[in-house]
């Protein structure tokens, strides 16, 4: 069941401005439009006047949660999560290794103290990236 | 020291205390017209004179005898006479006292005691002052040796209650009672007589040897226990009549009233420390023993909302003991609130399916029932309880109540949380009739939301199960921020910090980074616009909202879509950018969430709708499929013909990638709608998996812009399962966790006692058993816990 929303009817500024008519189809469209924004379709016509995107977003890594505190890539790392007010959240990010292997920044800092390495593979630790 | 004959004054005793008696006399008798400095020195002198009178000027006056030797002898001798001339002397003043006092009755009698024990009172101060040589020395050392001798206002006092006060107290206190009956009659009388009278029993009881509670004695014993027995009296005989005489709601007006004079005038004779005492036998009287009859009105009270009586009869029963007074009225009106609650929510009218799946109607219904309920009694806590915490504690315990469990909301279904979250999306949602209709004339759009949100937080305090209510606000929220739909980012972040105030951070963190996620969102949506020369152009208005993946209520969708190149290219676009800007992030696009404006252009369209064609707003599903209608090529047939081609649902299918109840759901909306014709026909014919489709070149409607993008009933009623779904497996991982934290402290506990302690840790919900007891089998079976061997009743932690 759908609802018809009704709103007053546009003003319309796409028919006196319009975008060039795009090729809408699938498959490969061919230039050979059937009508013109201004003038009586000849053929039925889609124009796209907006698209309003959604996407989730997440660190490009292989397992969701840092090897390291076990907490989710996307959350804080887990001595911030037990500090929430400190102001420091803010930098808690994601560090990738040359490995391609990533932790919390903050985790891989912590480890990095004690060995030079990281902790899945044990290669030499350098930093490939930062998340932000 | 010897002694000093003081100018022409005679150092003999007998003289001396002659001189004294004239002086004394006067004194007492009048002293106004007596005080002079000359007569006061004199009369100080023969004291003193009188004291230190040794040896040769006096001896052989019959004062001193042979036998005394030593001075201090002399001294206690000249002292202990003086002592006791002055005590004889006074005894006569009082019997002649007493004897005047015979003429008169009444309040004449009290008129007499006052001015006389006002008189007596000056004279003995003054009194008290000539003989301080007296005081200073004989007395006091008498003292310091332990016999008992008063100094001399006490003796005067104690002379003035023995000889004169213990004769007429009775004919006094009767004067007293008398005028206490015309006051309470009605009538005006001198209370100030009363009040002296009080006061001088309290004198009368100073100074005596021992303990200060002593101090008191005369007062409590003479004036206050008779006193208190007299009031009783006359109240229980009032209490009688208007008891026979009325109802018991006149009674409590009466006795009240009763109460209040009695309280203003207590104040104003009673001494402050017999107030107590007095108030408790009042209350005794006229409360204490009529108590089941008086408690048994608050019940018919509360019913017609008598809101000064019921303030009297709380009143009054706050004089008894909370046990025998205010306790049981407040476990009636807990009752009476909580009834009151649920009929509110039963006399909703609403179907089962409704109930079900609530409407956001039902939740505005619902909530302004409650609401009033709350309200009413909140109001009546105030006026009728005076914001008495027991009051307002069985308030509380009623509301939270009727609000979770009612008609509407069987036990442990969380219905409430759901119907106060609907309602909260309405508040806060762009264009929701209801949030501006029920707004107080006058007020400012502003005010009276911030005033509808501090109401929906009041019935959110009593809400059992707010983990239900955050999964649903959270739903709401997403949505209004996603389609920009709030009617203020105010309204939106007033509502986030009272949330934060009643249930703390943590349980807003997610919502409050949902608005950060906004904010970023729109820069890089204009930057990446702005940079159309390094990402390409965009052929239509493209906004991209790019969401936390665990902040928000989404999850990528597991189907699959073949994207048209014209979205795919933009997304390309975008992705480039964001890469750019922010390495090492992914996206997952919410197809179904993101939605598109279209104008569709029809050859056979008349009027508007002609040259600008129809408007239509759709999910990014429905533009997938309505693309294929306007291609210039395809699998289907007809391509270029002014009625547009025609697919068959399996070239649909393939054409979209889109699973069957998605394609078909979707061709359902737009045969509905009429803008696809089916080969099968109309209405529920239309869907099905071996029609065909084409546009409906004749479609019509009488706006221009149409909305197919609106949540289908079957997607709410979906959404709603989902997310109770999605609370019941939290709650279980909730509960694990804290049987795990709960184990690993205490490493071995009882069934009963780990099942105790479960549920005390949880906050946000009351924990079933049945669900502990589940969880507590799977972690048994995870061997994070075990049965003890000896004891079946018992788990051991295994680490």
């Amino acid at each position: 069941m759908t609802d018809m929303d009704v709103d007053t009817p546009p003003h319309d500024s796409g028919a006196a401005a319009p975008v060039v008519p795009k090729p809408v189809s699938k498959p490969a469209p061919k230039p050979a439009q059937s009508g013109t924004a201004t003038g009586q379709a000849t053929c039925p016509r889609i124009e796209i006047k907006k698209w309003n995107a959604v996407a989730l977003w997440s660190w490009d890594m292989e397992s969701d949660v840092c090897a390291i505190c076990r907490n989710n890539n996307m959350e804080l790392c887990i001595e911030c999560q037990a500090d929430q007010d400190a102001k420091v959240n803010n930098n808690c990010s994601i560090a990738w290794g040359i490995c391609n292997h990533a932790f919390h920044f903050h985790c891989i800092s912590r480890w990095l103290k004690n060995r030079n390495s990281c902790p899945l593979d044990n290669r030499e630790w350098d930093y490939q990236k930062y998340g932000n | 020291m010897s002694f000093r004959p003081n100018g022409d004054q005679s150092n003999d005793a007998d003289e001396l205390l002659s001189l004294l008696r004239v002086g004394l006399t006067d004194i007492l008798e009048n002293l106004a017209q007596c005080q002079g400095f000359t007569k006061y020195m004199s009369m100080y002198t023969a004291v003193y004179n009188f004291c230190t009178a040794l040896r040769s000027s006096v001896a052989g006056n019959g004062y001193y005898t042979a036998a005394d030797t030593t001075s201090s002898v002399h001294g206690v001798v000249y002292g202990r006479r003086l002592y006791t001339f002055l005590n004889e002397f006074i005894v006569q003043f009082m019997e002649q006292i007493a004897e005047r006092s015979a003429d008169f009755t009444g309040d004449d009698l009290l008129g007499f005691y006052n001015s006389e024990w006002v008189k007596f009172g000056d004279s003995t101060r003054c009194i008290h002052h000539i003989f301080d040589y007296l005081n200073r020395h004989w007395i006091q050392r008498e003292q310091e040796e332990g016999n008992n001798v008063s100094d001399v206002s006490t003796l005067m006092f104690h002379l003035w209650r023995d000889n004169f006060f213990m004769q007429i107290r009775n004919t006094l206190l009767e004067s007293v009672f008398n005028l206490m009956t015309r006051v309470r009659d009605g009538q005006v009388v001198d209370l100030g007589m009363v009040k002296s009278v009080a006061d001088s029993f309290v004198s009368l009881g100073g100074d005596e040897v021992g303990s200060s509670s002593k101090k008191m004695d005369v007062y409590n014993n003479y004036f206050l226990t008779p006193f208190v027995k007299a009031t009783m009296q006359y109240y229980s005989v009032e209490s009688e009549r208007l008891l026979n005489d009325g109802t018991i709601i006149d009674y409590i007006v009466r006795v009240s009233e009763r109460f209040k004079e009695e309280d203003e005038r207590a104040e104003l004779y009673l001494h402050e420390s017999s107030l107590p005492e007095f108030k408790q036998a009042l209350t005794n009287t006229l409360i204490g023993n009529q108590k089941e009859n008086l408690r048994a009105e608050f019940k018919p009270m509360l019913e017609v909302h008598e809101k000064d009586n019921l303030r009297r009869l709380y009143l009054l029963l706050r004089r008894l003991d909370d046990k025998d007074g205010l306790e049981p009225l407040r476990a009636v009106f807990s009752e009476h609130v909580k009834q009151a609650g649920l009929k509110a929510v039963e006399q909703l009218s609403v179907t089962a399916e409704e109930i079900a799946f609530p409407t956001p109607n039902l939740a505005r219904l619902f909530v302004s029932a409650l609401l009033g309920v709350h309200g009413t009694y909140t109001k009546m806590l105030h006026e009728s309880f005076l914001d008495d915490p027991g009051f307002s504690k069985a308030l509380d315990h009623a509301c939270s109540d009727f609000v979770n469990f009612n008609a509407i909301c069987p036990p442990n279904e969380n219905k409430a949380s759901l119907l106060l979250a609907t309602y909260c999306d309405l508040l806060l949602k762009k264009g929701s009739a209801a949030a501006r209709k029920a707004g107080a004339e006058g007020a400012s759009e502003d005010d009276n939301l911030e005033e509808q949100l501090t109401q929906a937080i009041c019935i959110f305090r009593y809400l059992k199960g707010t983990d239900v209510f955050q999964k649903f606000y959270s739903k709401g929220l997403a949505r209004r921020l996603v389609y920009e739909q709030s009617v203020s980012t105010h309204g939106e972040e007033t509502m986030i910090s009272k949330l934060k105030e009643v249930s703390g951070v943590e349980f807003i963190t997610r919502l409050a980074r949902m608005f950060n996620d906004m904010i970023v969102s729109k820069d890089m949506s204009d930057e990446f616009k702005s940079k159309a020369g390094v990402y390409g152009e965009v052929p239509f208005d493209f906004d991209m909202k790019v969401l936390n993946m665990v902040s928000w209520p989404y999850s990528p969708p597991d189907v699959k879509l073949e994207v048209p190149p014209v979205l795919s290219n933009v997304c390309e676009q975008y992705k480039r950018y964001l890469d750019d800007k922010h390495p090492g992030r992914k996206l997952s696009w919410l197809w179904n969430i993101a939605r598109a404006e279209i104008k569709l252009f029809l050859p056979n369209a008349t009027g508007p709708a002609a040259k600008n064609g129809y408007i239509f707003q759709l999910t990014t599903y429905q533009l997938v499929i309505l693309l294929l209608f306007s291609a210039e090529s395809g699998p289907g047939t007809g391509y270029g013909t002014p009625a547009g081609p025609t697919l068959t649902y399996t070239q649909l299918l393939a054409a979209t990638g889109l699973g069957e109840d998605i394609v078909l759901g979707e061709l359902e909306i737009f045969c509905k709608a009429r803008v696809l014709n089916s080969s099968t026909g109309l209405g529920s014919d239309a869907v099905s998996t071996s029609a065909s489709y084409s546009l409906n070149v004749d479609f019509k409607s009488k706006h221009l812009r149409v909305n197919l993008a609106n949540m289908k009933k079957s997607e709410q009623k979906r959404e709603i399962k989902d997310t109770m779904r999605a609370v019941d497996e939290d709650r279980m991982f909730t509960i694990q966790a804290a049987i795990v934290r709960i184990m690993k402290s205490r490493k071995k506990l009882s069934h009963r006692q780990l099942i105790e302690e479960t549920i005390n840790q949880i906050k946000p919900f009351q924990a079933q058993v049945s669900n502990i007891k589940k969880t507590i089998d799977q972690l048994i079976d995870k061997e994070y816990l075990e049965r003890d061997a000896n004891s079946r009743d018992m788990y051991n932690y295994l680490a």
